[in-house]
């Protein structure tokens, strides 16, 4: 079982330098739960200029539903070439993504375009690493 | 693990109807066409796992009533777990109903002395709202003169209303074998999923049996209504050749998730904190369906 508040300590915990977002979410595209950056560095900020930082905000149901739909693809690639797919690494123009699968979820990291690619996998495969215990076991059992 | 239940009461008092309605998916409208029972009717009816619920009709009939209290006294008034009494709020014969309850009191205290005993104060909604608390408080205070020494939990009811599925869902909690335990797991639930309230209902009957809040609400009639709108719901679902499986709830103030749990049970979630998603609370519900659907199967054979 994932405690709500226990879970979003954690995925808070990746969401900094430059990384602009943590998600947790289903293979159907769902999320679970997510951390923007933004969120981080504006809890104390007057409403007024909450309503900028939301304009900049990344659209993260739109986002869980592009990368599952993505990740799903090169998945049933990797089956044609009788391989397993891992993790997916995506450059994009102003972000780039990082995602691996852990268990019946997926997890995503947003970074800025000029994160380190090496960083980028570290950090998806220590989170991948801290949640697996949790949600393997729900298989299993 | 059987257990046996009384449904007492004076003819017309509205004993098959509320059976009807509770246990065979009846609406209220239909019970209309329902006749006087005859002698007594029992039923059996499978609840959570391994329980089974034994209800005796028993009709009403001044004819009947004296063969109870006779003939068939040992037969009908052994082993019973609970009884339960419906008094019409409308008759004309009061003493003649509190007589015949004492006739049973006393018939119970010699054969199953340990049964639990609840008294329904039926058909209330033909009293004006305005003086229906009074009439209640005062039928209650005149049952409770004649049960001295017994524990004897009165309801209002209605068939018209949700107060019907209160006065149920009451009987069949102190029916269930490990509810403790069911409880305790609930409130470990609700504790880990941060929600604000859980709530298990019977698959069939939609009677609440077992709950856990961790947030206080003032509004004390909830759990019924929720179970008389759920079950109106899932019959027109029947009525078009639909079963009702879950309902997904979310607006700014909450999400309400209604859920199939265990083969026997449904779980209702409600969480007030806008960051906890959906999903979340239907992955955490999805985990913990293995442990309550163990505790179901493995309740203690007495």
């Amino acid at each position: 079982m994932l405690r709500p508040s226990a879970l979003r300590q954690l995925l808070s915990q990746g969401t900094a330098g430059t990384i602009q977002a943590t998600i947790l979410t289903t293979r159907s595209g769902e999320y679970l739960d997510y951390v923007l950056r933004n969120d981080l560095q504006n809890q104390s900020v007057s409403s007024s200029s909450l309503n900028q930082s939301q304009k900049n905000q990344i659209n993260v149901k739109s986002l869980c539903a592009i990368i599952c739909s993505v990740y799903q693809s090169y998945q049933k690639l990797s089956h044609a070439f009788a391989d397993i797919l891992n993790y997916v690494i995506i450059d994009c123009d102003m972000y780039r993504l990082a995602i691996r699968p852990v268990g019946n979820h997926l997890i995503c990291i947003c970074a800025d375009s000029n994160t380190g690619l090496g960083i980028l996998k570290l950090k998806i495969n220590s989170l991948a690493d801290s949640l697996s215990s949790i949600l393997n076991f729900a298989i299993y059992s | 693990m059987r257990k046996k239940v009384l449904l007492m009461g004076k003819s017309g008092s509205g004993k098959t109807s509320m059976r009807a309605i509770i246990f065979a998916n009846y609406i209220p409208r239909d019970t209309r066409r329902l006749g006087a029972t005859i002698e007594v009717n029992q039923t059996y009816f499978k609840f959570l796992g391994n329980l089974v619920l034994n209800l005796w009709d028993c009709g009403g009939q001044d004819h009947f009533m004296e063969n109870y209290f006779t003939l068939q006294r040992e037969n009908i008034f052994k082993n019973v777990e609970v009884m339960v009494y419906v008094f019409d709020v409308e008759s004309l014969e009061i003493d003649k109903d509190i007589i015949y309850y004492q006739r049973c009191l006393e018939s119970l205290a010699q054969h199953s002395p340990n049964a639990k005993i609840f008294v329904l104060i039926h058909k209330m909604d033909l009293i004006h709202d305005k003086y229906r608390d009074d009439t209640f408080n005062k039928r209650k205070e005149e049952i409770s003169a004649f049960s001295k020494f017994l524990d004897v939990k009165c309801f209002k009811t209605s068939i018209w209303d949700e107060t019907l599925y209160r006065a149920w869902s009451c009987i069949v909690q102190e029916l269930v074998l490990n509810s403790s335990l069911l409880e305790n797991s609930l409130n470990d639930f609700a504790d880990v999923s941060e929600a604000d309230e859980i709530l298990l209902f019977e698959k069939t009957t939609l009677l609440i049996v077992s709950q856990s809040l961790r947030k206080e609400n003032t509004d004390l009639k909830r759990f019924e209504r929720i179970s008389n709108i759920i079950k109106q719901f899932k019959i027109n679902c029947n009525r078009f050749d639909t079963t009702f499986q879950s309902i997904e709830i979310k607006n700014g103030n909450l999400t309400v998730i209604i859920d199939v749990f265990t083969s026997n049970t449904y779980i209702m979630v409600i969480v007030t904190n806008p960051n906890i998603t959906p999903a979340l609370t239907i992955h955490n519900i999805k985990y913990a369906q293995k442990h309550f659907e163990h505790l179901e199967t493995s309740q203690p054979q007495t």
